[in-house]
């Protein structure tokens, strides 16, 4: 027995696994371990697409494009959406380098591209191959897209394209000295893609051509220089690539819409796989659940500005986009509001004020303002659509092609009207700038485009609907106060 | 019990007599009865000497005994393991002596890390609770006997859940992301699940608070160690013992809140104009009523224990059943362990074996939102005038408002269990080579496994949707830890005590989750997923992965005459938690005490029993946060979409960057501690005072560099210090025949503040306290915030400054105005979450040896609580759709229109004294067999509490890194009375 224990406690002592920490990894790798084989290769760009499933969400942008515009509004229900101020912030102009969906979107945006600059320094470590060569030039499109969110929102930022050696507190660069590195790099990496890959969801040569297109047409906002001819010439290359209308004005919109043959480019949302589309929760009433047999309760927030209501004239089959009038469920009958006395729940395209509150009558609180079915509510859908976002549509191209020619002093007719007869609207002839941004309101009406019109038709900063004209200032986003806490050379 | 033993003393007892009564038959006849003084039983074969002379005799079997003596004589009572008793005859003929055993008095050992030391003789911050101390009743957990029993530990839970946790905290917390709970380990075995025990087999809880004790511990001792000690067959003496306990108890909510009822609400409703608008449900529900039950709680124990020279043995069986207040949640424990040990080569060898499994079922309720699925909120804010059931027997649902679900509804739908099994092997043996030098093994293996059960209908109340999910989580651990020591006296009165020990750990952890949508019976819930229609790539996961622990520790205890005792220790700790380049870590330190009592000049101080000073510094780290936290490591998480091919595919992703030189936190600490015992230790204590500095803190922060990938990064972010001062303190009042009195006393205050943050960790992280309710989602409705110079928990919020005429809050703006709005409000220091201090108090009596009594109050003062339950339910905005408290017809009255917006108004004092418990006992022990006991004992507790809090308990738990915000997601807090009875044979 004593020898025994002599044996085994000097032998502790001398075995090395007994002196040597062990760390193996068995449900996991080390990173240098990835990826092991081609389907694992696949995915490896897949985390720089991933910030595109925030967008409407989270990610803070689609907020940011439509709550700070004339089309929509986030009105104070009483209790419900007062939320410390976040949403009516946003339609005051109001908001702060604290505000939720100023802090989120650049978070979201630099994310997307960090990840671009480790996928691109990851694949070019590895073998090359030739589609990981088209996986690098598509990762810097991709980066670039992020790049023009940010200098879109935020103006100057910093440009970072490298992961390894990226320096840790970097500088802004002026919004258009990045708009020429990226207007140049998506101009050279897009010869890398082959003409023949097509996609709604990866980086594709019609992606590249609309980014290009946007870029330009935005120019003037993001230098002080116009390019309208280029952006009209991007509009032009893209209408040789097959793309056209849907005959159905809200074709484009409808839960099955990957086959489109309009949607150019979009964020591929499924109800359980890729969640992140549930803006019909809130618009939607808490009881329009049985209007389409959904098994969850929506939040009854979000509604149209009654301006922006009125904006679709008689005959536009566009205003199909609006729940308005007494709300039926999905077997005909009425529905009644239990909480607003039981009365009968009618959509009122009026909203009594911004901010509504115990002065106000329970209808006037749940009932007020028009709701927005744009993008199809199937019957049972849940508290995610599955119904694809475009991101580029050629009904857009179409506007932006409308408007760099008007821009230029040419007809827009053309393609205007094209957008109109799909409507069912007559057509105009001597389009002006003022019915541009008005059509393009109604055509391209909830899918974030308006802060950015707005902007570029100078209608941002006046005076709306509880809201006072706001300084030009306001056309960017201030850089949230966590980042400059991170990188104090963000607030030089 | 006892008869070998009883025989061998009767005879001694008979020749000693006879010769006795030959020597010295002609003095004073002097007789009377030796008791054990803990339980007045008597005692044979205790020796009676006349001081100065070898004249002496034994009681006998009563416990009786006759000497002669003169007027003058002193007489000394001696027995092995009592403390002896010098009586003068002083013309008594009858001299009763109560006789006290050895170890309940100030010479008790305590049990430092590996090892144990005579309490006089301790030198660092080490406060010690043996079984009788602890606090009886309805105790949910073995750590809530030990609340408010010594200062600076602190022993919180938020309100009456049977399967909620408790929150311990030595001298606060000394951490922000990494664990902040202290180390266990019970009988040696170290990390050990303090529920994996009863409590009734808890011998004696010693608590190392500063880190000069705690540094032996190394690298997971940081936040102090709490040493367990079971109970074992008593060593030495002869026999058997059984010991059968039973009790029950019934709980009752302590504290409901004021809402209004149906009658009020219907008054309300013509008051205001609404009838024609307002549905009334037809019912009058108290839904707190129907939410709550009278809880039940049933112990039932029995041990075995016994030994003879060479052997000794417990067994012990324990369970209990606790049905919470709430109706759904339970929980149904059963302890098992057993301990034995064994003597031999000459005594020289010991080999001890302990064995013990738990296995807990869990039954859970959801209560801790806003959602759906909240059955607290759900109770609260729903209709009184809506009934719970249908006509047809079924829960009732109406469509009032978004997300009004009947919580009993909920209840009955959701299927939320957990089984849990723990395994505790431990072999250890210990050999004396040769005198004073030991070599010590300890071998154990642990196993602890947790498998869940989850289940949501469809069609069901709270998900029409549907889910299903199974998870089977284990943890396996072997460990292995041995030591040499030395012991030495050198001199004539001095003594040198080395240690050097080596251990090594070895966790796995392994499991495996399944998970789906959309279940095609309900019946089957989640007993077969097989049911579910939905499964995506991800819902099935498995896990297995190591952390291994290498540690090197020494001790060096030099101790003259025990008036100067020094000891200095040293850990050494390598951990795979950490990157190559801080693998290994140092632990130092060293404490000094100086009996002052022992010197001579003290000598002229006759009342003074003791006094001692006691200065240590040490070092201990803390390493609890999840392992792999320093690289990279990329693992499947789920299913993600591939832009490429237009498929969904398992994705592949890591969460933590890169840190090589992440290291522990350290904690540092300089602890004085003063102890000191007065009329002969009628009046003894202790006091504490520390100042702690906490550097290198773990903090897991999003990544936000660019070279940085993935979500986050831990990195050591911070320093963090405190400082404190403790006091304990027992006072003996009264110690006669007829009655004991004993009192306690615990004081802790400590002061807490952050040094310094990393500006990574500034921005979104450092606002905390975030609330949930209606119009209290996003960014703006955080309530505390983390700053350089502050304490946690501070409330940083704006200023209530009354309301305006339209009815709106208005808040206080750094202009000096007033505003409506949220944004534009200045944020202040409002107030602070943590305590001032804190106050235990016990006092025990017994009375006739019969009757033994005891009540313990606890007391905490300072310390804020904002009330957002309150917040919410004190608006009248709701109304009448949904319920709310009395106090917004006031409000309503007062023109308030304002949806609910965080403010100072709501920070209320959370202050509060409770009588924690009242314990009344009865023993009889008059039965043939002497050692026959029966014991009857009511407990009480939560008796009453005074404070002023409006929320229905002011009691919070100090985690994490905020606290000190009733959010409506508080079980009740009970009030229960016990009967129990123990049976001895």
């Amino acid at each position: 027995m004593k020898r025994l224990i002599s044996i085994l406690a000097v032998g502790i002592l001398l075995n090395s696994s007994c002196t040597k920490i062990q760390d193996p990894l068995y449900d996991s790798v080390n990173e240098n371990d990835f990826p092991e084989n081609l389907t694992q290769l696949a995915i490896v760009p897949s985390p720089a697409y991933k910030q595109m499933q925030y967008f409407l969400d989270g990610g803070g942008w689609w907020f940011a494009q439509e709550l700070t515009s004339d089309e929509m509004v986030c009105p104070t229900r009483h209790t419900d959406w007062a939320d410390g101020g976040k949403w009516a912030v946003l339609h005051t102009h109001e908001w702060t380098n604290t505000t939720e969906a100023v802090s989120s979107m650049w978070g979201n945006f630099i994310d997307g591209t960090r990840f671009a600059n480790k996928i691109i320094e990851r694949l070019q470590e590895l073998p090359q191959t030739e589609s990981s060569i088209i996986s690098i030039s598509k990762m810097k499109i991709l980066r670039s897209y992020y790049y023009y969110l940010l200098i879109d929102n935020y103006g100057d930022v910093p440009y970072v394209t490298k992961f390894k050696d990226a320096v840790a507190e970097p500088e802004k660069e002026p919004r258009a000295t990045i708009f020429n590195n990226i207007t140049q790099e998506i101009a050279k990496e897009l010869q890398v893609i082959p003409i023949a890959q097509i996609s709604k969801y990866s980086v594709t040569r019609a992606m590249a051509y609309s980014l290009l297109a946007k870029l330009y047409l935005n120019s003037e906002v993001y230098t002080g220089t116009p390019q309208w001819e280029k952006a009209g010439k991007y509009c032009d290359t893209l209408m040789t690539l097959g793309y056209a209308l849907e005959p159905n004005a809200l074709g484009p919109f409808i839960t099955m819409n990957e086959n489109s043959t309009e949607n150019i480019w979009t964020i591929p949302f499924d109800e359980d796989k890729f969640k992140g589309f549930n803006l019909h929760m809130r618009t939607l009433h808490y009881n329009s659940n049985l209007t389409f047999d959904m098994p969850v309760g929506p939040w009854n927030g979000f509604a149209v500005t009654e301006s922006h209501y009125n904006s679709y004239p008689l005959g536009d089959k566009r205003k199909g986009y609006f729940l308005v009038g007494q709300q039926y469920d999905i077997g005909g009958k009425p529905i009644n509001d239990v909480a607003a006395g039981n009365l009968p729940l009618i959509f009122n395209p009026y909203i009594p004020k911004l901010i509504m509150d115990a002065s106000n009558t329970p209808e006037e609180i749940r009932m007020s303002g028009a709701r927005v079915v744009k993008f199809e509510i199937k019957k049972g859908a849940k508290a995610d659509l599955s119904n694809d976002f475009p991101i580029f549509r050629y009904a857009d191209i179409l506007l932006m092609k409308a408007e760099a020619e008007i821009r230029q002093g040419r007809s827009g007719d053309e393609w205007v009207n094209m957008i109109r007869e799909r409507a069912g609207l007559n057509d105009l002839s001597g389009v002006t700038l003022t019915q541009l941004l008005e059509e393009r309101g109604r055509e391209m009406f909830w899918e974030a485009h308006r802060r950015q019109d707005q902007i570029r038709f100078g209608t941002f900063n006046e005076e709306g609907w509880y809201k006072p004209a706001s300084d030009p200032s306001r056309k960017i986003f201030p850089i949230p106060q966590w980042a400059v806490d991170v990188n104090p050379n963000l607030a030089k | 019990m006892r008869k070998e033993f009883f025989i061998g003393k009767i005879i001694l007892l008979l020749i000693i007599s006879a010769y006795c009564n030959i020597t010295f038959g002609q003095e004073l006849n002097v007789t009377g009865t030796i008791t054990e003084k803990a339980n007045n039983q008597p005692i044979p074969g205790v020796t009676i000497l006349i001081k100065g002379t070898t004249k002496g005799v034994t009681t006998d079997i009563y416990g009786k005994y006759t000497i002669k003596a003169e007027n003058n004589d002193i007489l000394v009572f001696s027995f092995i393991g009592f403390l002896p008793v010098e009586e003068t005859v002083n013309g008594r003929s009858i001299i009763d002596v109560a006789m006290a055993e050895e170890s309940t008095q100030i010479d008790e050992l305590i049990v430092i890390g590996y090892g144990t030391q005579k309490k006089s003789d301790k030198t660092g911050a080490v406060a010690q609770v043996t079984a009788e101390e602890l606090n009886k009743g309805a105790l949910q957990d073995p750590i809530q006997s030990l609340s408010g029993k010594t200062a600076g530990v602190l022993i919180t839970k938020r309100g009456g859940d049977p399967n909620g946790g408790f929150s311990v905290k030595i001298r606060s917390q000394a951490s922000l992301f990494a664990g902040t709970e202290p180390l266990y380990v019970i009988d040696g075995v170290p990390g050990v699940d303090p529920t994996s025990i009863s409590s009734d087999d808890i011998e004696s809880f010693n608590v190392l608070k500063d880190a000069s004790s705690s540094a032996i511990y190394g690298a997971t001792g940081a936040n102090g160690v709490i040493i367990i000690t079971t109970k074992k067959g008593k060593k030495g003496k002869i026999g058997e013992s059984v010991e059968f306990s039973s009790s029950l108890s019934v709980d009752n909510v302590a504290k409901k809140l004021d809402l209004l009822n149906a009658s009020q609400i219907r008054k309300y409703v013509n008051d205001n104009g609404l009838s024609s608008s307002f549905v009334d449900g037809g019912a009058s529900t108290d839904w707190q009523d129907e939410l709550y039950r009278i809880g039940k709680t049933q112990n039932n124990n029995i041990s075995l224990s016994g030994g003879d020279e060479n052997n000794n043995f417990r067994v012990s069986l324990a369970n209990s059943k606790f049905e919470g207040v709430i109706k759904g949640s339970s929980k149904d424990r059963t302890t098992g362990r057993i301990n034995f040990s064994h003597k031999m080569f000459d005594n020289k060898f010991t080999v001890s074996a302990t064995a013990s499994g738990t296995v807990e079922k869990n039954y859970f309720v959801k209560y801790d939102g806003n959602g759906r699925q909240d059955v607290i909120w759900q109770a609260l804010q729903r209709n009184p005038t809506d009934s719970v059931y249908n006509s047809n027997g079924d829960y009732k649902e109406v469509l009032r408002d978004f997300g009004y679900v009947n919580p009993l509804g909920v209840i009955s739908d959701i299927q939320n269990e957990k089984s849990q099994k723990k395994l505790l092997g431990n072999i250890s043996t210990d050999w004396e080579i040769f005198k004073g030098f030991k070599h010590w093994l300890s071998l154990s293996y642990t196993r602890d496994d947790e498998e869940s059960y989850y289940f949501e209908p469809s069609g069901g109340y709270s998900n029409p949707v549907g889910l299903g999910s199974r998870s089977f989580y284990n943890t396996e651990r072997k460990y292995l830890e041995t030591t040499l020591s030395y012991n030495k006296d050198l001199f004539t009165n001095q003594n040198l005590s080395i240690i050097g020990g080596y251990s090594y750990q070895f966790d796995t952890n392994t499991g495996i989750k399944a998970y789906g949508e959309g279940p095609t019976s309900n019946l089957i819930k989640s007993y077969n997923l097989a049911t579910l229609n939905l499964v995506k790539s991800g819902d099935i996961s498995s896990r297995y992965n190591t952390v291994n622990k290498i540690s090197y520790f020494g001790r060096v205890i030099y101790n003259i005459d025990s008036k100067y005792i020094i000891t200095a220790t040293l850990r050494r700790d390598g951990s795979s938690k950490f990157g190559a380049n801080n693998r290994w870590g140092n632990f130092p330190s060293a404490s000094i005490a100086w009996n002052i009592k022992k010197e001579v000049f003290m000598n002229q101080f006759e009342f003074l029993d003791q006094l001692k000073l006691r200065v240590g510094y040490g070092v201990a780290g803390n390493d609890k946060i999840p392992s792999n936290a320093y690289r990279p490591i990329i693992g499947p998480t789920g299913t993600t979409f591939d832009f490429e091919s237009g498929q969904y595919i398992p994705q592949y992703t890591a969460t933590y960057n890169a840190n090589p030189n992440l290291q522990w936190e350290e904690n540092k600490e300089l602890n004085f501690g003063l102890d000191f015992g007065l009329f002969k230790n009628k009046l003894s204590g202790s006091f504490e005072f520390y100042r702690r500095k906490t550097t290198d803190l773990l903090v897991d922060i999003p990544a936000r560099l660019s070279s940085q990938a993935y979500p986050r990064i831990w990195i050591n972010g911070g320093d963090f210090s405190s400082s404190g001062f403790e006091a304990n303190i027992q006072y003996f009042a009264i110690s006669t025949k007829k009655l004991d009195w004993k009192t306690q006393f615990s004081f802790s205050t400590f002061k807490q503040k952050i040094d310094r943050i990393d500006h990574d960790f500034t921005g979104q992280n450092n606002k905390q306290g975030w609330l949930q309710g209606r119009g209290l989602v996003g960014d703006e409705n955080w309530t505390q915030y983390i700053k350089e110079g502050w304490e946690l928990g501070t409330f940083y919020m704006p200023e209530y400054a009354g309301i305006s005429s339209t009815g709106k809050y208005l808040f206080y703006t750094a202009a000096g105005g007033v505003t409506s709005i949220l944004q534009n409000a200045e944020r202040r220091v409002v107030g602070h979450a943590l305590p001032k201090f804190e106050v235990g108090w016990t006092n025990s009596f017994n009375i006739y040896k019969y009757f033994d009594l005891s009540f313990s109050f606890r007391a905490v003062y300072g310390g804020d609580v904002l009330n957002v339950t309150r917040l919410i339910l004190s608006n009248p905005t709701q109304l009448p759709t949904l319920n709310a408290l009395t106090e917004a017809l006031d409000n309503a009255q007062k023109g308030l229109k304002s949806a609910p917006i965080i403010n100072s108004l709501f920070l209320e004092d959370g202050s509060f004294i409770r009588l924690e418990n009242l314990s009344l006992g009865y023993t009889f022990n008059k039965f043939k067999n002497n050692n026959y006991r029966v014991r009857f004992n009511i407990t009480a507790n939560n008796l009453f509490i005074i404070t002023r809090y409006k929320g229905t308990d002011p009691e919070m738990t100090y985690t994490g890194l905020s606290f000190g915000i009733d959010n409506f997601n508080v079980y009740p807090k009970t009030r229960s009375i016990m009967f129990g009875v123990t049976l001895t044979l």
